[in-house]
């Protein structure tokens, strides 16, 4: 079913007539200023944050810090799915300060010239007691002094916009696509908003506007058991609001529909534990590389220093990985990549513009995501690349109020060269598997196994290179990482090629979550175990 | 420019005591000052108001040395049956809570017809009593305010005196909750806790050993005894043989038990139980019944109990306004209790009450020692890491055994063994029971958190506390080697 921009007005006039009664012109009025900027205090503004920051790294530096930064940040987040909605203002700030290689941080809510002054002198007192006791290394890498503004492309801003219009057009777009037969379509939308300011002991302060598409969601689900098809995101280009007044999304959802009731039809049935070559298309294969990899190339991880918390790398030591082949010579993978509106930044939490890295060249680790107090480890291997030490920006505080670690934003999966469609990498599979759609992805504590549960496992069962059945019950697919990805044998072109954005890491005590995109071709794997999840 | 002015309005002296905490007063003159700037249709406020002070360490040296505070301001605003409006803030000063007030009342406006929401209690003006209980020790709260270093300079050179790496941490947390209902009733808990967790590993990285501590008292926390049980455990976890995975027998500590048992609580919703037939606890298609109350569904030795007043296990007695009572869940192996969410509880003429975040399971007389000694073939696990729900009809639970696992032959350990992938349900091995060790409240230290428990204070960092007791089941579910360390 075709969705014409003619249906989409009228739906979209249906859904604001819908609105309740009391919500009057008067009303529409005082909220067609939007949830905004009214509501930020006063002193939540660029230059007041700014001043804040200033304030608290000259108290840093005069109470003995080596070395200091400070993140002050203003964050906003709405909800709306129409019958139950949530808002969120939150302004908190996180110092660090160092001395001689010890590092404290103090973090805390309503940033005042007392408090952010206060939380730096503390920061600073107890990393000279601590550098007193114990003995620390005390590299950082070099990293030039910045400053300036960025802010994420957008059109319109989404907190601008007029609540009840942001409902009338959820509503609208629920009226569309329930007329779909066997069809549950859901859409869920969350904006958020960041004004975060950095500073240094070292002069640069920045400031940055972010805007993010949260936790949004098109879902199609499709007959009993069926197949669930999520459309990732309400526009491809755009977080912005005007990701919403286009046609995309609901075009894309019901394509989704549409091609979920198509593989609906296709033969159910059980398939034996054991062995098989797979293939996965872009989603599946960008989960599965983007949870086992993205951690483990963080170099913190590599060093040991999550070791007690989320744990190892299987890229560790970096002494012995570093140049070494290790995996399928068709493996290129590259970090860093900037210019999606959907990750980008303009600084990462120390400072430093991310670039485009090569992390994994024809199967070799070249590179490992690193940060200002992390790249200094390589030194001895980037000497003798002929590179300078310096960190690729991956310096990642989720909230101001968190400690900085190293964490992937994006990486990419380069496509093969060749032409080759998901039907060509299929073709001469005798008796095989298909991976489509982003499963989820349970790895162990170091990466080194995987295992793909069943409940969110789209498994096609392939003979004679077609599809000939969906496989249901419990099955589900585990792997070990290595050898998985040794034996990726072939990889699609760049028309195969699907976004994931929905990698997730938890990590540090206490857990902060942050989140990934990885870019990825489909690709053939050698063998993955297909096996049955327990039965009592 | 406010910003040289803007502080806590109605902070008293007595917060400087407290780690800079809020008290009673402070929380209730907060929450009702925004009372008093709320519409007609703000039905509550809570505060929750926490510090933390966690120090880090890894590699044998200090990471970081974090402290600090969060806050959070919550309040609901709701125009008859139309959906609910949740506003979270931390910035109390007038204007800005004024502002966001303003701002609630008119998304509440705009809100469309809401479905039944289950976990709302009944806005009757009933004033309730709460249980009480006794969470706060002022020990917990100076401990935050000392430095550590010392302390930490011990467990480092405890752990590199035998040769091995330390890492890992010990952290404190405080942390008061005030709800404020429009009605007047007034709820408010105070809770400290502490948690240790530590990392032994051999200098190549084969061998590593973890133990860990928790506690709600600081005084009670003996890092330089958590370091040696990590360091018991990882001088024997030298030079891990690969085994067949399979089922075997297991005995479980009781952080391993304590992870296996993480995605116990959601098991309990009578909701999700009786309407989608999606616990452990469901009736099969054919059976009239709405859940399995009254079952016995376990072994006899099964009992687990949720108490706000457990001297180990206690937790704030109150949730959506409402008293949180002592709650059995499954006595002698039969099944007492689910958990009633408000709404679901008012339709059902039941209790209401939360999840089981924090419970006791009973426990029995054996020790580890003896469960090893009666083993003539199986695996001791000491913990598990990276446990997920993959399966909520069952409670299917895959994870990675870790930070020692051992073979055990004749009744000894033999040897240090590989590490397993594991795929069990709790709810399963409750009828697989060997034997039961002694009770006691138990440490989580780093838990990968799934999805299902984001945002959920009780299961944030520190978690809620639970108490079990070692067991030795039979034929557990070792799926797959995990050849990771």
């Amino acid at each position: 079913m075709m969705l014409t921009r003619r249906r989409f007005i009228a739906n979209l006039s249906l859904g604001l007539a819908a609105l309740p009664r009391g919500t009057s012109t008067a009303a529409m009025l005082r909220l067609s200023h939007g949830i905004p900027e009214k509501v930020l205090p006063e002193w939540v503004g660029d230059v007041s944050l700014r001043r804040l920051a200033t304030e608290a790294i000259d108290a840093a530096r005069a109470a003995g810090a080596h070395y200091a930064d400070v993140r002050l940040a203003h964050w906003q987040r709405l909800d709306v799915p129409g019958w139950n909605a949530e808002l969120r203002h939150v302004t908190t700030f996180g110092i660090r300060a160092s001395v001689h290689g010890a590092w404290a941080f103090v973090h805390g809510v309503l940033p005042t010239t007392e408090t952010v002054a206060r939380a730096a002198m503390q920061a600073a007192a107890r990393a000279s007691r601590y550098a007193r006791v114990l003995r620390q290394p005390a590299d950082l890498a070099p990293a030039p002094v910045v400053t300036g503004n960025w802010a994420t492309p957008i059109v319109i801003d989404p907190f601008t916009v007029p609540i009840d219009e942001q409902i009338a057009a959820q509503q609208a777009f629920s009226r569309v696509t329930s007329s779909m037969h066997g069809a549950d379509a859901g859409w869920q939308v969350a904006w958020t908003r960041e004004l975060r300011v950095f500073a240094s002991t070292e002069g640069s302060l920045v400031t940055q506007r972010v805007y993010r598409t949260f936790n949004v969601s098109a879902e199609a689900n499709v007959g009993f058991g069926g197949i669930s098809i999520e459309p990732s995101r309400l526009s491809t280009d755009t977080p912005g609001y005007e990701a919403i007044n286009g046609l995309g999304v609901q075009e894309r959802v019901l394509s989704a529909e549409a091609e979920a009731l198509q593989l609906t039809r296709i033969p159910v049935r059980t398939l034996d534990m054991g062995r098989y070559p797979a293939v996965c298309d872009g989603a599946a294969l960008g989960a599965i590389f983007g949870m086992t990899l993205g951690p483990a190339l963080e170099l913190d991880r590599v060093l040991g220093t999550e070791i007690g918390a989320s744990g190892s790398s299987l890229l560790a030591p970096a002494e012995h990985v570093l140049g070494a082949p290790l995996f399928s010579p068709l493996l290129n993978i590259t970090s860093g990549r900037n210019d999606s509106p959907f990750t980008s930044i303009g600084w990462d939490d120390e400072g430093v513009v991310p670039t485009e890295f090569s992390v994994i060249e024809r199967g070799s680790v070249v590179d490992y995501l690193t940060s200002r107090n992390t790249a200094p480890a390589l030194s001895a291997w980037y000497s003798r690349q002929g590179r300078a030490v310096q960190s690729h920006g991956c310096a990642v505080a989720p909230t101001a109020g968190d400690p900085v670690t190293v964490r992937p934003r994006q990486l990419r999966v380069a496509a093969g060269t060749e032409r080759c469609s998901l039907k060509d990498l299929c073709k001469d599979i005798s008796h095989g598997v298909l991976i489509r759609g982003a499963p989820a992805v349970d790895v162990d504590f170091g990466g080194v196994t995987g295992f793909l549960p069943a409940p969110a496992l789209q498994l096609f069962e392939i003979r004679r290179g077609q599809i000939v059945a969906r496989i249901r019950g419990s099955t589900a697919v585990r792997f070990k990482t290595r050898s998985l990805l040794q034996g990726l044998i072939a990889l699609g072109d760049v028309n195969t090629t699907q976004s994931h954005e929905q990698c997730r890491e938890m990590k540090g005590i206490p857990w902060t979550s942050s989140s990934w995109g990885v870019e990825a071709p489909a690709g053939l794997l050698k063998e993955i175990d297909v096996v049955q999840e327990m039965s009592s | 420019m406010k910003s040289d002015t803007l502080q806590f309005t109605g902070m008293s002296p007595a917060t400087a005591v407290r780690g800079g905490l809020l008290t009673r007063e402070d929380a209730l003159s907060i929450a009702t000052r925004v009372m008093q700037y709320a519409a007609l249709h703000t039905h509550w406020v809570s505060i929750a108001h926490a510090r933390r002070a966690i120090t880090r360490f890894a590699n044998g040296r200090l990471l970081l040395d974090d402290d600090g505070d969060t806050l959070e301001l919550s309040v609901l605003s709701q125009e008859g049956r139309k959906g609910r409006v949740l506003l979270h803030t931390n910035e109390l000063d007038d204007t800005s809570l004024q502002a966001a007030l303003r701002e609630a009342e008119m998304l509440a406006h705009v809100q469309l017809g809401s479905p039944e929401r289950l976990d709302v209690a009944p806005d009757d003006g009933t004033r309730y009593s709460y249980m009480p209980v006794d969470l706060w020790r002022a020990s917990t709260v100076t401990a935050m305010q000392t430095e550590r270093a010392d302390m930490l300079q011990q467990v480092i050179a405890r752990v590199s005196d035998v040769g091995m790496i330390a890492a890992g941490f010990l952290g404190s947390m405080a942390r008061v909750t005030l709800r404020l209902d429009r009605s007047g009733q007034v709820c408010y808990a105070e809770e400290t806790d502490n948690e240790c967790a530590i990392t032994a590993r051999g200098k190549d990285g084969t061998n590593v050993g973890w133990g860990g501590q928790a506690e709600r008292d600081f005084q009670a926390i003996r890092p330089l005894e958590v370091a040696d049980a990590a360091i018991g455990v990882a001088k024997q976890a030298v030079n891990p043989l690969a085994i067949e995975p399979g089922r075997r027998t297991a005995i479980l500590s009781r952080s391993a038990v304590a992870q296996l048992l993480r995605f116990f609580a959601p098991a309990f919703d009578a909701y999700v139980t009786d309407r989608f037939k999606n616990t452990p606890f469901a009736t099969p298609a054919d059976d009239p019944r709405l859940n399995r109350i009254g079952d016995k569904m376990f072994d006899t030795r099964v009992t687990v109990v949720s108490d706000p007043t457990d001297p180990d296990g206690g937790y704030p007695p109150f949730e959506w306004g409402l008293p949180l009572q002592r709650m059995v869940w499954i006595q002698d192996g039969i099944l007492k209790n689910l958990a009633y969410k408000p709404g679901y509880a008012l339709r059902r003429g039941k209790l209401a009450s939360d999840w089981p975040w924090s419970f006791r399971m009973m426990g029995g007389a054996t020790s580890v020692e003896e469960m090893i000694r009666s083993c003539s073939e199986g695996v001791y696990v000491n913990r598990f890491s990276n446990v997920n729900l993959i399966d909520e009809a069952s409670g299917t639970v895959d994870g990675v055994t870790s930070e020692g696992c051992f073979l055990i032959k004749d009744g000894k350990i033999q040897h240090a063994i590989k590490n397993f992938r594991i795929l069990e349900s709790p709810f399963f091995l409750f009828n697989r029971l060997v034997s039961l060790g002694p009770t006691q409240r138990t440490a989580f230290g780093y838990m990968h958190q799934a999805y299902a428990e984001d945002l959920n204070v009780k299961t944030e960092w520190p978690r809620w506390p639970v108490v079990v007791p070692p067991m030795m089941v039979r034929d557990f579910n070792f799926a797959s080697l995990a050849d990771t360390t």
